[in-house]
């Protein structure tokens, strides 16, 4: 018995239409959307995930994750400047405990587990996606305040397309961009290039000198470059193969902070990802099989005393088993190893381990009460450490057809990192993973249409999404480095750290006549994550929150587009950040603005768009990490060029 | 008798200062009231006073409390000056900020009052900042250090700084608050300094060395090799120069050294027992006989015994030492706590034999102190 299904373009909440070749005896009515989703989106349709729509992704295509999701989601991003390090902090977690997933591959480093989101550019991205908590059985180690999903998405509609991205800031910032592609129906090929040169003299407001001058930034210049070429093959419905390169380079000036007098540091970032992949649908059984080889390479001088190389390796092979029992129950079942090597100058050795890790879910569906319940297990063996399992439940239940309640529990761990471990001196390889369960409960209403009037004047008001989430999480084992006795420094797992919180969001859209559509997005998220256990008696950051976790933030997007032109105010406030484990010392609140305005028109099959936009409106002085200026307001110009059906 | 002395008079003490300085008087009886007013107003007085009125005028008096160093966490940006006064029993833990408005610098590495100025090595900020020491007002900045990290003055308009990374020893020209001069550094990272008949002794953790330097030329003279990574230098009642050498992460035992300055030879060598942890902070008590470090716990080493003692001086209780002081007149003993090293910690004072007296809360980091 076959069974023919055919594929909807784009994944999706909504189903689509399916064909299928009838055979009497056994008929599974699939939604396509199942085939063709990934495994986080089949068996954890529960966790909360905020998309960052298409459009946003299309207008920031100068830009970096990092800055993305400082924009337009409630991650915590640490910014150490603009173009410098960033890293993310999701629901109270550590940077460290954000996984950074790149089409199924989690990217975290083997070092220090964590990812410079700055690097990554946005034009590389066809979807984005935040996932608020979701436990370890997701991504493995290292999921444990959620994850940042990039995708890149095959198209194969038949022709060519490209885009061409250019815009300058006044702070002489170049950035360019290319993304072309090519399909004839069975094979299709992108390459995407970027090149960043940029002067990055930005003004600041030096607030260590009397009468707070206005300075230029003289000592941040950076310039990259980088490529990612994907082919795919699609010889039938049933099978994609896809194979992916992406290689990037990025020489940057570190600026100095406003209390030192002299700059000298600079760091060298390059990485490459390469990875192939499979996935074949027969009868009623899905495999994925996928691997890559990532490698990461870090090299930091400054004229001073520090000249440190570092090298990573990370290879992925797995393989998983999707098979769609009866419409209501589906099973996976899968098998992942990992090897991961690394030559640090400052380790005592050159480690490299391996890791096997089998994973399976169940999920099953109850069409008449609406309700869906997935159970994910994942087991980590390694030679290095004995790991527990890590479940997890999650449970949708829809009582109405727009509003959805999703309930989580997980276990999350992150495996002690390279650095933690081989450290020369203070390495310690006795450590054990650091481990805790998540919870959390989110309500979701979508697509609720608040008014409309047809006759002539036609007019709408939606409320596309309103969500309101909690979350609550104790970490146990969190390893902290600390000085032991004779003073030695080194890794322990003596915290313990007990994160909650809220998000609440409400996407708005007002639409009129087809020719003027506002979409509005406001967001509040509130964050405690406290410590509770430190390991020293009478210490006075017992219940106090960890550093550099704003407790309070908040944002707003406006999207005004109208017949050719588009209009778009951002504004995102951060609250208080203690910069001392007893909350004695903090950075004020901030916030940060920007507005842009394109024009688009189309000839023939091109269609150009030209923009502005103001970095900064409000010309704040503000600061993300302690002593590290940012820039002052700032303005953009550019355009892109579009060729193609897109 | 002496109870009744013991009377707020400033203006009798002071007449009484200057009589005592011109006429000095062998009569037993005077000489008691004499020497209690003498400990009571001229030495530093660790002992703290309640009775005393404080003249609320000067923000800080001679001779009445410690200036305690709050290092900061590193790149932080929050490191302060602060002070106990021992005779009012006031804390402050931020004096710079207060006093001058802004932040003093990342790193606060240590402090020196020459030529009635305060002299504030500031260590990440690469920068020497100088106060009055009793008001605490900023009076100027010397810049362009690498990494300073101790100053010492070697005649009356020139000073020498050490640096962690530099490889030099930088000359300041004290009087127009600038660098003036450097000097090549063999042994790469310069650390702690001491004035001798035999030149500078300059100690070199990194090449396991002393180095001399001739103040008159400026120039390295002579080394003398040591145990690994000294830090510390002291001298004892006999002149003699004390080293401590805290030995490395990766097993290479430190140990005491002591350098005759007369012929610039070692006199004793005590090394330490393996696994004793990494000392640091070498301090002597005021008699000149006894030296105390941190090697996890307090350590007391009596130089007249010449051996190492088995049992700590002063155990920690889950504090972690990370400065020590003795106050010069009372011989009390002040230790600092450091915490987690991303806090406030505390100032905790003891008695001469190791006892507990009190404790106050301190700034973030604190890591010495300058009696004053």
């Amino acid at each position: 018995m076959w069974l023919v299904i055919a594929v909807a373009s784009l994944c999706s909440h909504s189903p689509s239409d399916i064909e299928l070749y009838q055979d009497n005896d056994t008929i599974v009515m699939l939604e396509s959307v199942e085939i063709r989703s990934e495994k986080h989106e089949l068996f954890t349709g529960s966790v909360k995930r905020q998309g960052i729509d298409h459009s946003i992704i299309k207008d920031n295509q100068h830009s970096d994750v990092a800055t993305l999701l400082s924009t337009h989601t409630p991650v915590s991003v640490k910014s150490y400047g603009p173009g410098i390090l960033a890293t993310t902090s999701l629901r109270g977690g550590s940077a460290s405990h954000t996984a950074f997933v790149w089409n199924g591959f989690n990217l975290q480093s083997p070092m220090h587990a964590q990812n410079d989101l700055s690097l990554i550019p946005v034009s590389f991205a066809d979807e984005m996606e935040v996932q608020y908590s979701g436990g370890s059985a997701l991504w493995g180690t290292g999921t444990v305040g959620g994850a940042v999903i990039m995708n890149n998405k095959p198209d194969f509609s038949p022709g060519i397309q490209a885009g061409y991205h250019s815009s300058a800031t006044s702070n002489s910032d170049f950035h360019n961009s290319i993304n072309t592609s090519w399909s004839n129906g069975v094979f299709a090929t992108s390459l995407r290039l970027f090149h960043d040169h940029s002067k990055n003299q930005y003004f600041y407001i030096n607030s260590r000198l009397p009468d707070n001058p206005k300075e230029k930034q003289e000592h941040a210049g950076f310039k990259g470059w980088g490529l990612l070429q994907e082919t795919h093959y699609k010889p039938n419905n049933n099978n994609v193969f896809s194979i992916r390169a992406w290689h990037q380079q990025y020489r940057r000036k570190i600026p100095p902070t406003l209390f030192q007098n002299k700059a000298q540091a600079r760091q060298d970032d390059d990485f490459l990802r390469l990875t192939a992949q499979w996935q074949g649908l027969f009868n009623n059984i899905r495999l994925d099989v996928k691997t890559g080889y990532f490698e990461d390479y870090i090299y930091y001088y400054d004229n001073t005393s520090i000249d440190s190389e570092s090298r990573s390796q990370k290879q992925i092979s797995e393989a998983e088993l999707r098979y769609y029992l009866t419409e209501k129950n589906t099973f996976s079942m899968g098998f992942n190893h990992q090897y991961i090597k690394a030559d640090v100058d400052d380790y005592s050795t050159e480690p490299s381990e391996n890791k096997y890790t089998i994973t399976a879910s169940w999920r099953r569906k109850n069409e008449p009460e609406n309700l869906i319940a997935s159970l994910n297990f994942r087991q980590k063996f390694t030679k290095e450490y004995d790991v527990e399992p890590t479940p997890g439940l999650g449970i949708t239940y829809k009582p109405l057809d727009k509003l959805a309640i999703n309930a989580n529990v997980a276990r999350s761990y992150r495996l002690p990192t390279l650095n933690d471990r081989y450290w020369s001196p203070g390495g310690n390889p006795d450590l054990k993973p650091e481990s805790g369960w998540t919870q959390d409960i989110n309500f979701e209403l979508s697509n609720i249409i608040i008014s409309n009037t047809t006759d002539n004047l036609k007019s709408s008001i939606s409320l596309d999404n309103a969500s309101i989430a909690v979350f609550h999480r104790k970490m146990t084992n969190w390893i902290s480095w600390t000085p032991g006795s004779g003073g030695l420094w080194t890794p322990q797992n003596i915290l313990e750290v007990r994160s909650y919180g809220a998000e609440v969001s409400n996407t708005l859209a007002y639409k009129y006549t087809g020719k003027l559509n506002i979409r509005t997005t406001i967001f509040y998220s509130w964050t405690k994550s406290l410590y509770e256990e430190t390991g020293r008696e009478n210490d006075a950051s017992i219940g106090k929150q960890l550093v550099y976790t704003p407790e309070h933030q908040a944002g707003i997007n406006i999207n005004i587009s109208a017949g050719s032109y588009r209009l778009s105010y951002n504004h995102r406030l951060t609250g208080r950040r203690y910069t001392t484990s007893d909350n004695s010392r903090w950075l004020e609140p901030y916030d940060l603005a920007d507005i842009s305005a394109e024009y688009t028109r189309k000839i023939m099959s091109v269609k150009t768009s030209v923009f502005i936009k103001i970095h900064n409106l409000w010309n704040r002085d503000y600061e993300v990490m302690q002593a590290r200026p940012m820039p002052l307001r700032y303005f953009r110009a550019g355009l892109n060029i579009n060729i193609g059906h897109n | 008798m002496i109870i009744i002395i013991k009377v707020k008079i400033k203006l009798f003490v002071e007449f009484f200062k200057t009589k005592i300085m011109k006429h000095f008087f062998f009569n037993t009886t005077k000489l008691t009231i004499v020497f209690a007013l003498f400990g009571m107003t001229f030495f530093t007085n660790c002992e703290k006073d309640e009775t005393e009125d404080l003249n609320n005028e000067t923000l800080i008096e001679k001779g009445q409390g410690v200036f305690v160093i709050n290092e900061g966490a590193f790149q932080n940006e929050n490191s302060s000056l602060g002070y106990i006064d021992n005779v009012s029993g006031e804390v402050h833990n931020d004096l710079f900020y207060e006093i001058n408005d802004r932040f003093l610098g990342d790193v606060f590495q240590s402090m020196k009052i020459i030529n009635n100025n305060a002299y504030l090595v500031i260590n990440n900020s690469g920068v020497i900042e100088i106060t009055e020491p009793e008001t605490v007002e900023h009076v100027a900045t010397i810049e362009g250090f690498t990494s300073p990290r101790h100053i010492l003055p070697v005649d009356e308009t020139t000073a020498y700084v050490t640096d962690l990374f530099a490889g030099k020893i930088w000359i300041v020209d004290l009087s127009e608050h600038s660098i003036e001069s450097e000097i090549e550094f063999p042994g790469g990272w310069s650390e702690a300094m001491m004035k001798t008949e035999h030149g500078v002794f300059v100690t070199a953790p990194n090449a396991n060395k002393v180095y001399t330097i001739d103040p008159s030329t400026h120039t390295v003279t002579d080394s003398l090799e040591v145990f690994p990574q000294p830090n510390s230098m002291v001298t004892d009642k006999n002149g003699m120069v004390w080293v401590l050498s805290g030995g490395t992460w990766d097993g290479e035992v430190g140990g005491l050294t002591a350098i005759n300055p007369g012929t610039f030879e070692i006199s004793t060598e005590i090394q330490f027992a393996e696994n004793s942890g990494s000392a640091s902070d070498l301090t002597i008590n005021p008699a000149g006989n006894k030296l105390y470090y941190i090697a996890g716990n307090i350590w007391e080493f009596s130089i007249e015994e010449s051996q190492l003692q088995s049992e700590p001086f002063i155990e920690s209780q889950g504090e972690v030492f990370y400065g020590l002081g003795i106050c010069p007149l009372a011989n009390d003993i002040y230790a600092t706590d450091a915490m987690d090293f991303n806090q406030k910690g505390k100032v905790i004072k003891y008695s001469s034999q190791g006892v507990e007296i009190e404790s106050f809360d301190a700034g973030i980091v604190p890591s010495g102190f300058l009696f004053y």
